[in-house]
């Protein structure tokens, strides 16, 4: 029987952490799994949102709608949404009745309550683009808008924004023991406003639609404890206005580190947190385009922070979590100690596969071997899957799973764009945010930066980095394309029926040739 | 091989070797065609032109393999024969021999391609038509 994870992502940073969980899921880390996954934002057009929907939709279209095992696009995952579809005249004030607790402040001390947490700015301030790291806001707003998002769906009423928590929470009621696993950032805004609620808010909804059971006791909730790492510079001659400023993440990761390690709602709902960070001299400044962002722009449609190696140690993060919960007896060897730490040299060189996955790290180095060679296999020019697809001879070329695995493999490394120049995608966007001290794979792949220089790149032999790296050899009259694909007619040979089979023939004979 | 023929036995029995020869030509050269199938790459791309490729190597070594066996025969046993009476009775058996030997190349050849493991670079000769 399928295995079944659940997972919710707050605000950017959490979106950014599925996202790097999704491409786990598509190199085949989650055989036999079905994934429960929700994306939880305030401000639903915002980029890294965009994005994720979008790589999650490739991801859907090219797995099926199935539970696999040693093969790509393994796990089936079912995604949601929630945001509580903040218009241009929302703000605290609107949505607290303000006005009213102002006017009756002499008999309510509501009014002065409030005061004492929000200046006039925080409360007046437009919730469409986030809260803003204002987090005291946050936590109530979150809470209140997951309350009434049960209320809408109990009685049928039209929602603002996009609801689809019910069917999530449904999910989450239909086992017993379920590992559930949240990403955000504790720095930032919806992150850092929501993890703390959460758990509390799915309970108070569960009471909303009648059920007697207790979303927390019931299951196993972890989460990662993400400290400030990256940074940006905002444009803003307005002092007066509210924006979130990296320089305030510092202190704010520290506020949040005391919160999370004293807090007895946090040491009660959650059974492990993952502490990440990384030296602050090194925060990455994501709006330098040298670093794949984008100038001067926070929030809305055009914030899309580029991906970076912590997220993608979050993803593990959760991968530890989802394994200790399979255990017969989970967590009973953490005896009550509430933090977990993994830390990492900076200086020393390539981030390797176990700080990822640590006992697991051969195999997560050939599944991401795998992946990464399928992805350049699937190059314009070279075009494995489709040439194969063509002999199987049951394939749509053109149809929808094709059509989805070549945009996911844009997205998970390079595509090209209507020039036929290259697009970097979620593998050298974590590699530049190493400032060129590499990931996983030798520096020579993520130098490539043109079609012709990928095509030429011998990945058959440089790939990885180091003394004795898995490679295959090519003869003196062969080529890579020749050697894989003459070892791919003789893997599986009877697997020719469907997609299903040209993907996890694709999968055995990229890892046979490397590792066998 | 390579000696006179000065009789009608000798003339027959050089014949019957001439057939058996160039079926042995036929079996090497199908087996040079194999070899050479396999040494021609696959073609990275959308489009593979690599079996129309071996399709033509196929039929370059058909031409070749007639061409052998009337060589082979003309200075194995042609060139041998004493008695001009005979000479038209081995010249007929020499042409038939070297086109039973293409047709037995085009056979044999065949055979193996239909019956090679489906996606196989000797497979590509004659692939199955899309459906």
């Amino acid at each position: 029987m399928a295995k079944k994870i659940f997972l919710i992502g707050i605000g950017g940073t959490g979106m950014r952490c599925l996202e790097s969980f999704v491409h786990t899921c598509a190199m085949g880390m989650y055989d036999e799994t079905e994934v429960e996954m929700l994306a939880l934002d305030t401000d639903k057009d915002n980029g890294n949102f965009v994005r994720l929907r979008t790589l999650v939709d490739h991801y859907n279209k090219v797995n099926g709608g199935n539970v696999k095992k040693d093969t790509f696009f393994s796990a089936k995952i079912k995604y949601y949404e929630f945001s509580p579809g903040y218009t241009d005249n929302d703000s605290f004030s609107v949505l607290s009745k303000y006005a009213n607790l102002d006017t009756h402040r002499v008999n309510d001390p509501s009014a002065d309550l409030v005061d004492m947490f929000l200046s006039p700015d925080v409360r007046n301030m437009n919730l469409k683009d986030g809260y803003r790291a204002q987090t005291q806001m946050g936590s109530l707003l979150m809470y209140y808008a997951i309350e009434q998002a049960a209320y809408e769906a109990k009685y049928n009423l039209r929602s603002k924004g996009t609801n689809n928590l019910r069917d999530f929470l449904s999910a989450l009621n239909a086992g017993n023991k379920q590992p559930v696993f949240v990403f955000g950032s504790v720095f930032g805004g919806t992150g850092a406003s929501s993890i703390p609620i959460i758990p509390l808010a799915f309970r108070r909804a569960d009471k909303i639609f009648e059920r007697n059971n207790d979303v927390i006791a019931d299951n196993y909730f972890g989460s990662i404890v993400l400290t400030n790492y990256f940074k940006f510079d905002v444009k803003n001659d307005n002092l007066n206005e509210v924006v979130a400023r990296s320089e305030n993440f510092a202190i704010n990761s520290q506020s949040a580190l005391m919160f999370y390690n004293e807090d007895p709602t946090i040491t009660s709902t959650y059974r492990r947190l993952y502490l990440l960070g990384r030296q602050s001299s090194e925060t990455r400044d994501v709006l330098d385009p040298a670093n794949g962002g984008s100038k001067g722009v926070t929030g809305g449609q055009n914030q899309k922070n580029p991906a970076d190696y912590i997220e993608l140690l979050a993803a593990f993060a959760a991968y530890n979590f989802f394994k200790e919960a399979q255990k017969p007896e989970p967590f009973k060897d953490d005896q009550d100690k509430r933090f977990l730490c993994l830390e990492h040299d900076y200086g020393t060189n390539k981030l390797d596969f176990r700080l990822f996955a640590q006992e697991d790290e051969q195999v997560f180095k050939e599944k991401i071997a795998a992946l990464t060679v399928a992805s350049l296999l699937d190059l314009k020019g070279t075009d494995f899957f489709f040439a194969m697809a063509k002999e199987f001879g049951t394939i749509d070329l053109e149809g929808v799973q094709m059509d989805a695995l070549h945009k996911y493999f844009a997205l998970y490394n390079v595509g090209l764009d209507s020039n036929d120049n290259l697009t970097k995608g979620w593998l050298p966007q974590m590699n530049a945010g190493r400032g060129g001290q590499g990931i996983f794979f030798d520096d020579a792949l993520f130098a490539c930066c043109t079609l012709k220089e990928l095509q030429k790149f011998k990945y058959n032999k440089q790939l990885f980095a180091g003394d004795n790296p898995a490679r295959f050899d090519v003869g003196v009259f062969s080529s890579i394309f020749n050697t894989v694909k003459q070892k791919f007619v003789k893997t599986d040979e009877n697997k020719r029926a469907n997609f299903d089979d040209l993907l996890s023939r694709a999968y055995s004979t990229i890892i046979e040739l490397y590792f066998n | 091989m390579f000696s006179p023929l000065r009789s009608a036995p000798e003339v027959s029995q050089a014949i019957t070797s001439t057939y058996l020869f160039d079926i042995i030509i036929a079996v090497v050269f199908v087996l040079l065609m194999v070899l050479v199938a396999n040494l021609v790459k696959w073609q990275p791309g959308k489009n593979d032109r690599s079996g129309s490729v071996r399709r033509i190597w196929f039929f370059v070594l058909m031409a070749v393999n007639l061409f052998a066996c009337l060589s082979f025969d003309f200075l194995a046993w042609f060139n041998y024969i004493n008695l001009p009476a005979l000479v038209s009775k081995y010249t007929v058996a020499m042409i038939v021999a070297s086109i039973v030997s293409t047709v037995f190349y085009f056979g044999l050849g065949f055979l193996l391609v239909k019956l090679a493991r489906i996606g196989t670079k000797l497979q590509s000769i004659f692939p199955k038509k899309d459906r």
